[in-house]
């Protein structure tokens, strides 16, 4: 069972929706995750939302309670929020992309997808990684084709994975096989 | 009774009656059995009703009314605080025993001509509406709202004839989901273009509006197309409302039913060019009225997004009741079937004042001056019929 964690955003049921299409699907609102459930999970998500990671300390705690226990996925907030627990800054933006698609390019240290891929998706994001940025055994996987932005990590060893694009957007063109690739990781 | 003369007849008679624009005309609904006022307590009830001990559906098996936006924000947990308000009823649905179907040309002679005071007041000016937008446009900055729509209200003391006003709007502009409301003692008039809920069986589907341009000589519906398409503000807007609801529809339907069945397309209208989608999906077998009503409302098109951080920054920036504006008018069939606009570019007229309310949406692109004179044309339209 995947168990999607809910900042209160009105994207997160795309993000259920998608996933719907490989695994069981719970979700809850982050003030009211029920145990039974995390422990139940085999993958836990931390979806998208507004603000930013500090205003979510309860999604951290456990995110660092599961942490290499369980796989762990962040999208657009929940990707900020991983970095975030692992010691990273989230700053402001000086351009904004909101309902925007743009291009973005897979390096040589993903393990999931093949270097020089390029992807269309959609991005819905005010706030970025602040780089340089380091936390053992994460590397940034996808980048801006223009800003050069972080737009996707991995974590092979403890299994945690994280997008900055919504892979669930009707923007992103291949957001199937992008979740897929990670829930079979 | 000759159809020609019914408006005239039915008017002069005080019943109340609403009529609502259908594909081919108009449906007029009267001889109200019931009426029913909805508050935070009864809603549940009235929504979940199980009418299926009937047999067979007569056309006026049906709730009409309305659901205004403080009881729609209530409903999903939103709250809004103490504001000033003319205590307008917060939701009425009405039980017709008569529906008459009326051809597009109304007509309709108003009998007595009312004195028109012509005279609007607007509760926020541009100074202030800056202020409010400079505000937002940081929380966009900050992530808390992507999208957020400011509304600005306009006011006057005038008795009104409504079915007058509905007849006149609808010659000049013909909406898809235009309706009005005449009671004893208020009335609505609406050219809603928007159409939130068309559900029929496990059939459901949302046709959100995110773009508008006004008809001129040298526009036609390709050129208005690439207007649309190359207006990278306009296609940001949209996309987001787009996402908001397909994600909307997939808290109720069935994983991998919801579509994008047509992708931001032009729809022609007698005075503007709409930027439209239109998304569907297949409802889950357990949902029941509430879950559709608390999933897709209030209209997300109208709000911003996220939905319900972004309501919170409304509701705490608005210093007046909205009441009517951005809930939703239509009806609920005994069998369950539903359709639903969202009211907006309307006019409520209670105690004898009037109110029309519009708003346009900031994003991080947009500017103020612009956006305060859009809010301006949109009520324009509206206030034009005073006279």
């Amino acid at each position: 069972m995947i168990y999607v964690i809910d900042h209160k955003d009105s994207f997160t049921h795309n993000v259920v929706h998608q996933l719907s299409l490989f695994d069981k699907v719970e979700c809850d609102d982050f003030s009211k995750v029920n145990k039974s459930k995390l422990n139940k999970a085999s993958t836990i998500v931390f979806s998208p939302g507004p603000g930013s990671p500090k205003d979510y300390p309860l999604s951290s705690k456990i995110y660092k309670q599961f942490k290499g226990k369980k796989k762990i996925i962040g999208i657009c907030l929940g990707f900020q929020q991983i970095l975030f627990s692992e010691g990273a800054s989230i700053i402001e933006q000086n351009k904004i992309y909101h309902g925007f698609q743009s291009e973005v390019l897979v390096n040589k240290s993903s393990k999931l997808f093949i270097a020089g891929n390029k992807f269309k998706v959609g991005r819905y994001h005010s706030l970025k990684l602040k780089e340089p940025f380091n936390a053992e055994n994460f590397d940034i996987t996808m980048r801006c084709v223009i800003s050069g932005a972080a737009m996707s990590f991995e974590n092979n060893v403890d299994k945690i994975y994280g997008f900055q694009f919504h892979p669930e957007s009707f923007l992103t063109l291949n957001g199937k096989l992008l979740i897929k690739k990670i829930l079979s990781a | 009774m000759n159809k020609k003369n019914y408006l005239n007849s039915i008017n002069n008679s005080q019943k109340p009656f609403i009529i609502y624009k259908t594909i081919k005309g108009f449906d007029l609904f009267t001889d109200f059995s019931k009426k029913i006022i909805l508050n935070n307590q009864n809603i549940k009830h009235f929504l979940n009703q199980n009418h299926s001990y009937k047999k067979k559906y007569k056309s006026t098996d049906l709730y009409i009314g309305f659901f205004g936006y403080e009881l729609l924000n209530n409903l999903i947990g939103v709250k809004v605080p103490r504001q000033k308000s003319i205590n307008f009823p917060k939701g009425i649905f009405y039980k017709p025993e008569t529906i008459i179907n009326l051809k597009e040309d109304l007509i309709y002679e108003p009998q007595s001509t009312h004195k028109i005071d012509r005279n609007f007041k607007i509760n926020i000016d541009q100074n202030s509406y800056t202020k409010i937008f400079d505000k937002f446009k940081k929380k966009i900055r900050s992530g808390q709202t992507y999208q957020i729509k400011i509304c600005t209200k306009y006011k006057n003391k005038s008795k009104i004839d409504p079915l007058d006003f509905f007849c006149r709007l609808a010659k000049t502009n013909l909406a898809p989901e235009a309706f009005m409301i005449k009671d004893k003692n208020y009335s609505i008039i609406s050219c809603s273009p928007e159409n939130l809920i068309n559900k029929k069986g496990p059939s459901i589907s949302t046709k959100p509006i995110a773009g508008t341009l006004r008809k001129t000589k040298n526009i036609n519906k390709r050129k208005a197309l690439n207007f649309f398409k190359n207006n990278i503000k306009e296609t940001k807007e949209h996309n987001m409302i787009v996402d908001m609801e397909r994600n909307d529809l997939s808290r109720i339907c069935i994983p991998g039913s919801v579509k994008l069945k047509k992708e931001k397309s032009v729809e022609e209208y007698k005075d503007l060019y709409h930027y439209v989608s239109l998304i569907s999906g297949k409802l889950k077998k357990k949902v029941e009225n509430i879950d559709i009503i608390k999933a897709m409302m209030p209209g997300g098109s109208v709000i911003g997004c996220p939905k319900i951080s972004t309501l919170n920054l409304l509701n705490k920036q608005e210093k007046e009741n909205r009441n009517i504006y951005t809930g939703s008018f239509g009806y609920i069939k005994f069998n369950g079937d539903m359709k639903f606009n969202i009211i907006i570019r309307s006019i409520l007229n209670y105690k004898n004042i009037s109110e029309i309310s519009v708003a346009s949406g900031v994003v991080i692109d947009s500017n103020a001056k612009h956006e305060f004179n859009e809010n301006f044309i949109k009520a324009k339209a509206l206030i034009d019929l005073f006279k």
